[in-house]
């Protein structure tokens, strides 16, 4: 290998690493073909990694606001690959694409397919497949040109966002675009996270809806939750539910998921009838409104069992919307498959994704109170 | 083999290898580039049911290192050309070795065409491929002409760092991966799960070289236990990567995958290290695995050439094979067009020269009255020498 790094030796200096990358549909092209829109960090103000020519453009802003945070580069191609190669054009140094982060696609984009844009993420050594994928509700190009608060790299947003899909899972897994491609092949359909624009700063929330390749439609943050409370994609949720004394008031609960079932209990009109089962274990977070003491084992019932319920009806709306959709989100096919293989060869599916009667209940056990019983009383 | 006085460290006993040693050369030699390439064949061929496959297949593996090691022991001090020669005539026998000659060599010259392909697209895209293969025979003549013992100790710790990349492996994929993947279990029935052990045997070239190992053994006790427990590590490593890959992928994208261990590798993270990259480190191990091999392969071929032309010393077969090996290299091969010829004929071609060759020289030996029961002591190295 000491022979070899006659021809493939390169500086640092002389690579631009590429950690964001958005597609977008080609204007004036008809809709055909791809704007490529990458994020790069901006090294140093005295060597600025290329941008120079008609595609790059220096975003964000530094402490001082002199110094720009990463420098946006866009191409343009009748493919994707096409379109990447056409950066080099564009950058001085040589895109270095093995670290990156992120892939945005515009809905736009994602509504034509995502096969085009995944085929060469998959197929090339030097992309990182590991990238996590994103739909974005509007340009994609846009997004990447936005500084998040904190984080001037839109990318490393993006990443970061795994990390509070543990706390928040009101969005769809963040999957790489390997997951996605095999999750897809599997089921011919995948849930995508949706993030947007929303007065000029960056939310990630609800699902992008990807069936046989492309974009369906979106799943709110609620129903997004259910989803993936039923795909076991849960480790806490907070959850905010009515207070069981009949006002309108709620409580605030972090619910842990503790485990689930399905299974199949007879059968209504032909058709197989699925008893899902979810137990979930709760620590309360704030009681203020609700005048019910915790302590209480009875009353404690009472708040576990307002919890339960809303958990039933995020989940049901959930299997409501695929079985209204026909389209397969809640991967029951892939369950029947799998664990009831006879079962699965007597039916017809997605056909039959609607005609399947699945019954959602759920138990919620307050173990923790937090370090107050009852709510503090100012009198 | 003589001994070569003056020859430094490289004395007679370079060719002497511990029994223990069997188990090493074996999966040094069967490994190759399989673990990378061998599991979308199987995949391809019994689905998700694919992990089935390899298990099923060790029975007729150990049948086959058994029948190998028989051979051997009733032809004590004998390689596959004194075998071949006492059993089938000269006319017979010489042929048959040139085969297996011809064999290792071309399946050399295989594994390095694809290493410096894989090196090319992979990590070194403006190195032009002739340079690593030339790199890799270079590096084989030097190790080769040292002899068995010093190979089968570099061997050793390349088994060494198989197993302990695939545990790191293991655990970094195990928590990405989803174990229903695997279900239904044996969802098309037994059908193609035989398949894939039918393709998993065409795999498993590569054992054929106890063949050659007779000679080189301190001792017979104990080689065909060594050899066992080689195939058996094989096999259950290739499983444990089987299991991964369909659980991390799903049957239907391993299938897809051109090289699918190495993009299970690509796809794994280190927890807090989102930027690291850890396929050109396998990469570079794999690497040195083919090169186990490639050497092993030349040895082998030399070593044949030695003994069927009398030679005292091994390192003018050596460069000659190696020549021979540059030569096959340097042919201009499309590496897809190679994969898709050497795909489906390995599987008719693995057990002609692990399984029926060996078989008809034991069987006509036996007929003939040749050889003799294995005993406990074999004759010394210096009995074998004199023949």
């Amino acid at each position: 290998m000491l022979a070899a790094g006659c021809w493939d030796y390169r500086d640092l200096e002389r690579r631009s690493p590429i950690l964001g990358m958005a597609v977008d549909s080609r204007p004036d092209a008809g809709g055909r073909g791809y704007k490529v829109t990458v994020e790069i960090p901006y090294p140093a103000l005295d060597s600025p990694p290329g941008g120079g020519g008609g595609g790059g453009d220096r975003a964000g802003g530094g402490g001082d606001g002199s110094q720009s945070s990463k420098v946006i580069v866009s191409g343009e191609g009748g493919t994707l690959g096409a379109a990447l190669v056409s950066l080099n054009a564009r950058l001085e140094r040589q895109p270095l694409w093995e670290h990156l982060l992120a892939v945005a696609l515009s809905d736009s984009v994602a509504r034509e397919g995502v096969s085009p844009v995944i085929d060469p993420v998959l197929r090339g050594i030097f992309l990182n497949a590991r990238a996590r994928l994103f739909i974005v509700e509007g340009s994609a190009e846009q997004l990447l040109t936005t500084t998040p608060d904190l984080q001037p790299l839109t990318s490393r947003f993006l990443r970061g966002l795994e990390e509070q899909f543990a706390e928040f899972p009101r969005f769809a897994r963040v999957p790489d675009v390997r997951s996605f491609d095999h999750q897809h092949q599997e089921t011919g359909v995948a849930l995508l996270p949706r993030v947007a624009l929303v007065a000029d700063r960056l939310v990630a929330e609800g699902a992008a809806i990807v069936h046989s390749g492309r974009l369906e439609g979106w799943l709110d943050a609620d129903t997004t939750e259910g989803v993936n409370w039923w795909l076991g994609n849960v480790k806490t949720s907070v959850i905010e539910f009515p207070c069981p004394d009949g006002s309108e008031n709620t409580v605030t609960l972090r619910a842990r998921a503790a485990g689930s079932t399905l299974k199949p209990e007879g059968s209504a009109d032909g058709y197989p009838v699925f008893h899902a089962r979810f137990i979930a274990y709760g620590r309360l977070l704030d009681l203020a409104r609700c005048p019910i003491g915790p302590d209480r084992p009875e009353e404690r019932r009472r708040l576990e069992e307002s919890a339960a319920r809303l958990l039933e009806r995020r989940i049901g709306s959930a299997v409501e919307q695929a079985q209204q959709a026909g389209i397969d989100f809640i991967r029951l096919g892939l369950h029947i498959r799998r664990h009831h293989p006879d079962l699965w060869r007597r039916m017809d599916w997605p056909a039959d994704l609607s005609r399947v009667r699945i019954r959602v209940s759920a138990r919620v056990v307050i173990d923790d109170a937090g370090d107050w019983y009852r709510p503090p009383r100012f009198h | 083999m003589s001994a070569r006085p003056g020859d430094g460290a490289r004395e007679r006993d370079n060719d002497t290898i511990p029994t223990q040693a069997l188990a090493v050369l074996l999966v040094a030699a069967v490994v190759d580039l399989n673990f990378l390439g061998a599991p979308r064949a199987i995949v391809a061929a019994a689905g998700h049911d694919a992990w089935l496959s390899l298990p099923l297949c060790l029975p007729a593996f150990l049948l086959t290192v058994w029948i190998l090691f028989l051979l051997i022991q009733r032809h004590p001090r004998m390689t596959l050309v004194e075998i071949s020669r006492d059993v089938l005539g000269p006319f017979l026998g010489v042929p048959v070795v040139l085969l297996y000659g011809l064999f290792w060599l071309l399946s050399a010259a295989f594994l390095i065409q694809l290493q410096s392909h894989l090196f090319t697209r992979a990590l070194l895209p403006n190195t032009p491929p002739f340079v690593l293969s030339a790199y890799a025979i270079a590096l084989a003549v030097y190790l080769a002409r040292h002899g068995l013992e010093p190979m089968a100790r570099l061997f050793l710790l390349l088994v060494t760092a198989l197993v302990l990349t695939l545990v790191p492996l293991v655990l970094l994929t195990v928590g990405r991966s989803d174990p229903g993947r695997l279900l239904p279990v044996l969802e098309g029935g037994w059908r193609p799960v035989l398949h894939g052990a039918w393709v998993t045997y065409g795999a498993g070239h590569g054992v054929e070289f106890l063949l050659m190992a007779g000679p080189f053994l301190a001792t017979y006790r104990g080689g065909l236990k060594a050899s066992f427990a080689g195939t058996v590590l094989v096999n259950v490593l290739g499983t444990v990567v089987i299991l991964l890959l369909i659980m991390r992928f799903g049957a239907q994208d391993v299938a897809n995958h051109s090289w699918p261990t190495l993009s299970l590798v690509a796809v794994v993270e280190l927890p807090g290290f989102t930027g690291f990259r850890l396929d050109p480190l396998f990469l570079s191990l794999w690497c040195v695995f083919v090169f186990a091999a490639v050497t092993f392969r030349l040895y082998l071929a030399a070593a044949a050439a030695q003994r069927l032309l009398k030679l005292t010393h091994i390192q003018g077969p050596v460069v000659a094979a190696a020549a021979v090996l540059a030569g096959l290299c340097a042919v201009d091969v499309n590496p897809l067009d190679l994969l898709h010829w050497i795909g489906p004929l390995i599987q008719w071609i693995t057990p002609v020269f692990t399984l029926f060759i060996p078989l008809a020289l034991l069987a006509v030996g036996a007929a003939k009255g040749l050889g003799r029961p294995p005993t406990p002591s074999p004759p010394t190295a210096e009995e074998g020498a004199s023949r």
